[in-house]
C-alpha cells in the first residue's frame, strides 16, 4: 500500500515535471538561433521562469520518490508502472496546455506506454 | 535547427547517456553487492565521480536535458514525449552491443510496440503538416 501511494507520486509528479517544463518552454518561445548572445539571453530567460522551475522541482520529488521506493520493491515492478507517467503526461497536454491531441498522437502515446511496460518486464 | 533533426539527436543523446551511466556504474559496482542496505553504496561515490564512462553520460544526459527543451519551445508535449520515447528502444539495442546485456522475447515485444507507436505519431504529423499547407 505505501508503495503503491509512492509509485503514484513518482507517476504523477513525473509528468507535472514535464507538463510545467512545456509550458514554461512555450512562454520563452521558440529556440531557433544558434549565436551565443542570444542563446545565453534565452538560457536566461529560462533559468528564470517559474514554471521551469516548477517543472524541474516536480521532477526532483519524482526521482527521489524512485530511490525510496526502490529500496522496497524491485526494480521490475516499479519500472513498468512509471510508463503510466506517458498517459498523463497527453492527458496533461490535452486539458491543461490545450494542445490539439489528434488520434494518432493519442495511439502512438498508449502504444509506447505498453511497450515500455513490456520492455521494463 | 528543423524540429526532426532535433528529435533525432536529442535521442541518440539521451540513449548514450544512459547507456555510458550503466557502462560506469557497471565498471564501479563489479563485485560489489550490499544488497538492499543502499547507504552502503555511498562508498562507491568517489569511484562512480571518477569513472570517466560515467562522467561522459552524465554530460550527455545534461545536454540531452537542454535538447529536451528546445524541443518544447517548438513543438507540442503530446508529440515530443511519444516521438523521444524511441529512446528506449535504442537504449536497450545499444546495452545488448555495448554492455551485452540480454533482450528477452517480451522486450521484443516491447521493442516493435514501442517502435509502430513512434511511427503512427510521425506520420500522423506528416499528414497534419501537409493539412496546414493546404
Amino acid at each position: 500500500m505505501k508503495s503503491l501511494a509512492v509509485i503514484a507520486l513518482i507517476v504523477v509528479s513525473g509528468a507535472l515535471g514535464d507538463i510545467f517544463l512545456a509550458r514554461g518552454m512555450k512562454q520563452v518561445g521558440s529556440i531557433d538561433t544558434l549565436a551565443l548572445k542570444e542563446l545565453l539571453q534565452i538560457a536566461r530567460r529560462v533559468l528564470f521562469s517559474g514554471f521551469i522551475l516548477l517543472g524541474i522541482g516536480c521532477m526532483a520529488v519524482a526521482f527521489f520518490s524512485l530511490v525510496t521506493v526502490l529500496a522496497w520493491e524491485k526494480v521490475s515492478v516499479v519500472e513498468p508502472a512509471t510508463s503510466l507517467s506517458y498517459v498523463i503526461n497527453t492527458l496533461g497536454a490535452k486539458f491543461y496546455l490545450k494542445e490539439e491531441v489528434d488520434l494518432a498522437r493519442w495511439i502512438g502515446t498508449v502504444l509506447v506506454t505498453l511497450g515500455i511496460a513490456c520492455l521494463c518486464l | 535547427m528543423r524540429l526532426v533533426s532535433l528529435v533525432i539527436l536529442a535521442i541518440l543523446v539521451q540513449s548514450l547517456g544512459n547507456v555510458m551511466l550503466g557502462k560506469g556504474i557497471k565498471q564501479v559496482t563489479a563485485g560489489f553487492d550490499a544488497g538492499l542496505e543502499v547507504w552502503k553504496y555511498l562508498s562507491l561515490l568517489p569511484s562512480v565521480i571518477a569513472n570517466p564512462s560515467f562522467l561522459l553520460g552524465v554530460l550527455l544526459l545534461i545536454a540531452f536535458f537542454v535538447l529536451h527543451l528546445a524541443m518544447l519551445s517548438k513543438a507540442d508535449l503530446s508529440f515530443v514525449m511519444p516521438v523521444t520515447a524511441f529512446s528506449y528502444v535504442l537504449i536497450a539495442v545499444l546495452a545488448k552491443l555495448i554492455l551485452s546485456e540480454a533482450i528477452t522475447l517480451f522486450q521484443w515485444i516491447g521493442i516493435l510496440l514501442i517502435t509502430v507507436g513512434v511511427m503512427v505519431v510521425g506520420m500522423g504529423e506528416a499528414r497534419r503538416g501537409r493539412k496546414e499547407q493546404r
